[in-house]
């Protein structure tokens, strides 16, 4: 079975040649194979070249990048601008009287609010002016406020989705049909990872404050990308990543001894079988390998001074939205390009007041944390951190201390890599019901947020079912107006 | 990323017919037909490419039809595409600054609408939508008889290349694969004996005959289809909380297993309860209108989630039944095929019978439900083991008769109370109900909230032939009648299509879920279209479709590519070797548990839980809705070790051992799965409990061998795992870790004690400790080798 250097030459340009073919459009199955693994570095690589990871299919980058990663603090369940980013005085002059029947005639009602009385709900919670900036922010959030003058809030978020479910795959990967990449993945896909040692896309969840509204792992899927592209999800308690603790009585040493057998192993069948899959196998298990061994290290928060610990409010990975922050930061700095961290709490159709207070006090203290320690590491610059849920909420109460879900307009704010910092954008109507000016849709946050990372959006595209798609699907405008 | 469907023409030089399907409606499908195709909505200039009569036809404010058949220097079409404006140029950049590369014309594919009009501009339909033909078999000239007519198609493309087939595979890869193939199971040892005394040339057709029997066969043809119809255990929306609806499974594993026919099979699940004298089975299998995602939300308007289900329904027919993309006209009419959005409203109407709600109370049932309670022999229906040991009890009782110590009353109030506990164990399983027909509208760009519509009745598409006179209004048994009949050219290709895809990893066109115009042009699409009609004029005869494929000598190659093999045929779409690919998700499982031994050989029944990570399921919220989809609990004793299709699907957290190796949630409709090689895989072998338990009793088993040395067992090991004896240096590598694990273990036996309690299964007591765990750690690094995981 002696094989030439020829054929081994073959070998290679024919998998490069079939990679470049596929890459015109043979289809799924052969696309996913291929790419898998094969990354853009050597396809018969020695052993001791090490390993070949994802560089990314935009290549060289579109526009020049703002930012290198991102961290994106997602509050699910949909907390309500109105007592958040969006101070409406107007609404504590009318609370109790009936909503303007000129805003919500012939509007669609959700199910939950519908046939009810339609009352103006005054805010809960008092706003003021922070920084040199001045922005608005509610009193719900005193640390988040001191980044007054390093955010853009915008105020007019519109989506199309009224339902938790089908608004978060919205959200997450803009469209409501299911099997589409998550936004994690196209990064992944489109950008290539910086670490050998951890996955490019990483989740992790908290809950607390509000119903716990479910979220399913559809939302960090990568859809038709090839699976390595989905989102990894961590637990910030117990084993970080699925099967990633060694089975009880296997030392690391012992670990290590087992995968350079199947390693060795898998080299000699390779001589007789000559399936370039084997190579790649070979670089998961290294791979998969050194996860076992940077993962704890990586959760392991010992190495952070106590006064870090206290400025996000954990001490240790406890599975606390505080704990997922440092552990945000901490796989930032490893090379990690998507961290996307769930606080499922924000879902106050009752008990909005202290619903409310609780969740806000679950996440003030670490967002802002997480903000000034990038910031003081220089991190920041290239960082781009967002903070938002999947809709907002009514004007008009549910019940007495309720607000329903409401896709007309919700805050988000971000800050970080390429955000024009200390402004806002976009305004609501004095009942925080409807975007007045400079609407930001769903799709025309995606494609800001690729601009920013260096992508067009109209030419981040994989072809699926005959049909390239985009993040964006066939929509989307950029934001320039929260650049800077 | 994009560009043309088929095989790059760019240094090639211009073939000597052009043909409008093969060169010509890749270019126009990919480059035009979005703003010049079938979308009225898009059409730009009131040109279409697609249709003959409108490309040829003169129109207002141009001198020249866009193409004059013959005449390329006089047709419009030429003149825009090579323009040197380009402002005028076609196709025009999507947007100013944002020119996408994708959608420019190459010089290539401009020579060839060249040619193509020079030619005579001959248009032809969408191949897939053209009549079934059976085409003649390529006259090849072999020194042997062809082992099956599907080699001289394969032949005949090989031989123009001035290629041949490869040697066929050795015999122990050729009966893995074979095994693998038909079963989802390596070879058994007994099996690789015989296979030793008697070799594979004789033996070969009796072999396909006999795994065909199997009843693992249905098992691994069941994954797939499942696939396509979404089966999952949960609702998938939402609190994604507990149905029931496994009997469908086992319906399917059932009908493929009995070798049901396939237009059989299509009409059952579509309308299995509207058939006259409709059986109970049929009803089961009418489940499948009734595996889609439901909601349970509060909150959530009912009305906008029937659109959903409508649609998702229309998506799943067509990419299951259709092979197309149909689900496109929801909002539009289709870009690339003929499909309007009337075609998409009148395929839901179809559904619009079934009794449902659109959205269903948190702490209620899903209904309507079929109760599968009964003493009928029905042994499919019967593997719930509870209702098992009742019904056994009560069938006792009414055998024995009542003892005489016991009252006329109180015997019949034990009889009465037996009967309600069988009643209330029995298996349930969701089914169709036809009521009064919902409304169907056309809802403009796909909007629920909109009655503006037209009203439309359930319609067939037209292009592909429409159903024919139907008497009233055309029901559920309607269209399934017209997706297996004749005039429907679809059907059967798709579904051979499908049945190659697994026995070469790729189909003959490699767009499993879309053969329409933006799907890819099949490698051979005669043999595709000589195996459709074979499949319809054998009565829908699955195996016998599998057997033309089997038994031919190209899936009976090596897939150990030869130089001249790679360098000619680099893709293998000639099929100049065999392919070599990862087994699917579910076979990662079997096999592993087949090599160890612990394979449960049960059919069918609930679904079951294999060991999960605790706090797996921990972010779940089911609103204080109890059951299966809401905690997850370690199935015991041999539900353990069920086949990994039986695995408990919750769609929005599969099981993270199954989801590693590429298994869909279920939520869509999926007819291919990516095959992706991940760190994540190489954790879950390494990790996974099921896997180092089956590591551990493999090694007990090959310990309890005491006849057998280290080598020997080392063989055994082999044999089992990978039907194939080791090669020395491998034994001399395993020989090593052996050696080394054994001073390890001997050092520190609580550890050995530790590895050894992972998982269910007893250490048999003869076997010693820190030996069992260094066999343990051996058995480990075989379990995780790429080959386990490889059909070659």
């Amino acid at each position: 079975m002696e094989k030439t250097t020829a054929h081994r030459r073959t070998l290679l340009s024919t998998r490069r040649e079939f990679l470049s073919r596929s890459a015109q459009g043979l289809g799924g199955i052969a696309l996913g194979t291929i790419m898998d693994g094969s990354g853009a570095g050597p396809l018969i690589a020695a052993p001791e070249e090490g390993n070949p990871y994802w560089r990314g299919a935009v290549h060289p980058l579109h526009i020049p990048p703002r930012a290198k990663r991102i961290i994106y603090l997602y509050m699910a369940g949909g907390p309500s601008h109105l007592e958040c980013f969006d101070h409406k005085p107007k609404l504590a002059e009318m609370d109790g009287s009936p909503m303007p029947d000129s805003l919500i005639r012939g509007e669609q009602k959700s199910a939950q609010s519908g046939g009810q009385r339609l009352q103006v709900l005054g805010p809960r919670y008092s706003f003021s002016r922070h920084g040199e900036s001045g922005l608005e922010i509610s009193s719900l959030f005193p640390h988040i406020a001191q980044l007054a003058d390093e955010m853009c809030i915008i105020k007019s978020m519109v989506t199309e989705q009224v339902n938790h479910d089908p608004a978060h795959t919205f959200m997450n990967t803009g469209s409501i049909i299911q099997g589409r990449p998550s936004m994690g993945s196209w990064m992944a896909y489109g950008l290539g990872t910086e670490s050998e040692n951890l996955p490019g896309f990483v989740v992790m969840t908290s809950s607390g404050g509000g119903q716990g509204q479910p979220i399913a792992a559809r939302q960090w899927h990568s859809g038709f990308l090839p699976g390595r592209f989905q989102g990894v999800k961590f637990e910030s308690t117990g084993s970080p990543v699925n099967y990633v603790s060694r089975p009880p009585g296997v030392s690391l040493a012992d670990q290590r001894e087992l995968v350079e057998t199947v390693k060795s192993l898998n080299f000699l069948s390779n001589d007789v079988l000559e399936d370039p899959e084997i190579q790649t196998r070979i670089s998961q298990y290294e791979m998969a390998f050194r996860m076992q061994t940077s993962v704890p290290e990586l959760v392991d928060f010992s190495s952070e001074p106590e006064y870090i610990r206290q400025m996000y409010g954990t001490e240790g990975a406890d599975g606390s939205f505080a704990a997922n922050c440092l552990l945000a930061r901490r796989l930032a700095e490893r090379g990690v390009r998507f961290v996307q961290l769930y606080h499922r709490g924000w879902d106050h159709h009752g008990n909005l007041k202290d619903g409310l207070k609780e969740a806000a006090q679950l996440v003030d203290r670490a967002s802002a944390a997480l903000v000034l320690d990038l910031k003081q590491r220089g991190m920041l610059e290239d960082t781009l951190v967002i903070w938002g849920g999947e809709f907002g909420r009514t004007p008009m109460g549910q019940g007495d201390d309720g607000r329903d879900h409401h896709i007309k307009c919700f805050s988000l704010w971000m800050a970080g890599g390429g955000i024009r910092p200390g402004t806002t954008y976009g305004r609501t109507d004095e009942f925080g019901y409807d975007v007045v000016s400079d609407r930001v849709h769903v799709h025309d946050l995606h494609a800001t947020i690729l601009h920013i990372m260096g992508i067009d959006h109209e030419r981040l595209t994989y072809r699926s079912q005959g049909r390239d798609f985009r993040l964006t699907d066939v929509h989307g405008n950029l934001v320039k107006g929260i650049l800077a | 990323m994009a560009g043309a469907c088929t095989s790059d023409q760019s240094d090639a030089n211009l073939p000597e017919t052009v043909r409008f399907n093969e060169h010509i409606r890749p270019i126009l499908s990919n480059k035009c037909f979005a703003c010049h195709g079938p979308d009225s909505g898009t059409r730009e200039a009131g040109l279409r490419l697609d249709q003959r009569e409108s490309a040829t036809a003169e129109r207002a404010g141009y001198d020249y039809p866009a193409i004059i058949p013959g005449s390329s220097g006089r047709s419009v079409l030429i003149e825009r595409i090579s323009e040197d404006d380009p402002a005028r140029r076609m196709p025009p950049p999507p947007r100013e600054g944002a020119a996408d590369p994708s959608k420019a014309l190459s010089v290539s594919e401009i020579a060839l609408l060249e040619e193509w009009i020079d030619q005579g501009a001959e248009w032809e339909g969408h191949w897939a939508y053209e009549r079934l033909r059976r085409p003649a078999v390529p006259d090849v000239q072999t020194e042997t008889e062809p082992k099956s007519k599907v080699d001289s198609f394969i032949l005949a493309r090989l031989k123009e290349a001035g290629l041949g087939f490869s040697n066929p595979a050795e015999d122990p890869a050729l009966f893995r694969r074979l095994h693998l193939d038909l079963t989802g199971l390596p070879p058994t040892l007994h099996d690789l004996d015989q296979l030793a005394e008697e070799g594979l040339e004789a033996t070969y057709a009796a072999w396909v005959e006999r795994l065909l029997d199997s009843p693992r066969y249905g098992e691994r043809m069941a994954i797939w289809w499942l696939d396509l119809v979404r089966y999952a255990d949960t609702n998938g929306y939402h609190s994604d909380v507990h149905r029931r609806i496994w009997p469908y499974r086992d319906y399917v594993i059932n009908a493929f297993n009995e070798n049901k026919p396939f237009d059989q099979f299509t009409r059952e699940q579509i309308a299995g309860d509207l058939l006259p004298n409709r059986s109970r089975e049929q009803l089961v299998a009418s489940g499948f209108n009734r595996l889609g995602q439901i909601t349970k939300e509060g909150g959530a308007q009912p009305k906008e989630y029937l659109a959903k289900y409508a649609a998702d329904r229309v998506r799943t027919v067509g990419t299951a039944w259709l092979g197309s993309t149909i689900g496109c006209a929801e909002c539009h009419d289709h870009k690339f095929d003929p499909f309007s959005m009337e075609d998409f409203y009148g395929m839901a109407a179809f559904f619009a019978d079934i009794k449902e709600k659109g959205v269903y109370e948190n702490d209620g049932d899903v209904y309507p439900e079929l109760t599968l309670a009964s003493l009928e022999p029905e042994k499919a229906m019967r593997q719930n083991s509870r209702m098992d040991e009742l019904q056994d009890r009560l069938l006792l009782m009414r055998r024995l008769g009542r003892p005489e110590t016991v009252s006329r009353e109180e015997w019949a109030e034990q009889v009465r109370s037996l009967e309600e506990a069988i009643d209330s164990t029995a298996p349930r399983t969701l089914v169709s109900v036809a009521v009064e027909p919902r409304p169907i509208r056309i809802l403009p760009r796909g909007n629920w909230q909109s009655d503006a519509g037209p009203r439309v009745a359930p319609v067939t598409p037209a292009f592909l032939g429409g159903t024919g006179q139907i008497s009233g209004i055309a029901s559920r048994l309607d269209l399934a009648d017209w997706l297996v009949s004749s005039k429907n050219p679809v059907t059967a290709r798709v579904f051979v299509n499908r049945l190659w895809k697994l026995f070469f990893g790729v189909g003959l066109s490699r767009t499993l879920d879309d053969l329409g115009s933006q799907g890819s042009w099949p490698t051979h699409p005669d043999l595709l279209d000589w195996l459709a009609v074979e499949f319809i004029e054998s009565g829908w005869d699955v195996k016998h479709v599998v057997r033309q494929i089997v038994l031919s000598e190209t899936y009976r190659q090596t897939s150990v590519p030869t130089e001249e093999s790679l360098r000619e045929d680099p893709d293998n779409s000639k099929y100049s070797r065999q392919n070599r690919f990862r087994v699917s998700s579910e076979m990662v499982r079997d096999i592993i548990l087949a090599t160890s031994g612990l394979l449960s050989e049960r059919i069918g029944g609930p679904s079951v839980q294999p060991y999960q990570p605790a706090d797996y399921w921990k972010e779940i919220n089911t609103f204080g809705v109890e059951g299966p989809g809401s905690k997850w609990v370690d199935s015991n004793a041999e539900d353990q070790y069920r086949r990994g299709l039986y695995t408990y699907w919750k769609r929005s957290f599969l099981h993270p051992s199954l989801m590693a190796f590429d298994a869909p949630s279920r939520q869509e409709c999926s007819a291919d799965r990516p095959i992706s090689n991940t760190p994540v895989q190489a954790l879950a072998l390494l990790n996974d409990p099921s896997y180092v338990e089956a590591a551990r009793v493999l090694a007990a088993q090959l310990l309890l061998a005491q006849e057998l040395s280290d080598q020997e067992r080392i063989d055994l090991a082999y044999r089992r795992a990978l039907s194939r004896q080791p090669r020395d240096q491998e034994t001399a590598k395993l020989m090593e870790l052996l050696e080394s694990q054994l001073t390890r273990f001997q050092g520190d036996e609580q550890a050995a004690f530790e590895l050894l309690r992972v998982g269910n299964r007893p250490i048999p007591r003869e076997v010693e400790v820190t030996t069992l765990a260094a066999w343990t750690t051996v058995g480990r690094a075989i379990l995780n080798l790429h080959e386990i995981v490889t059909r070659y």
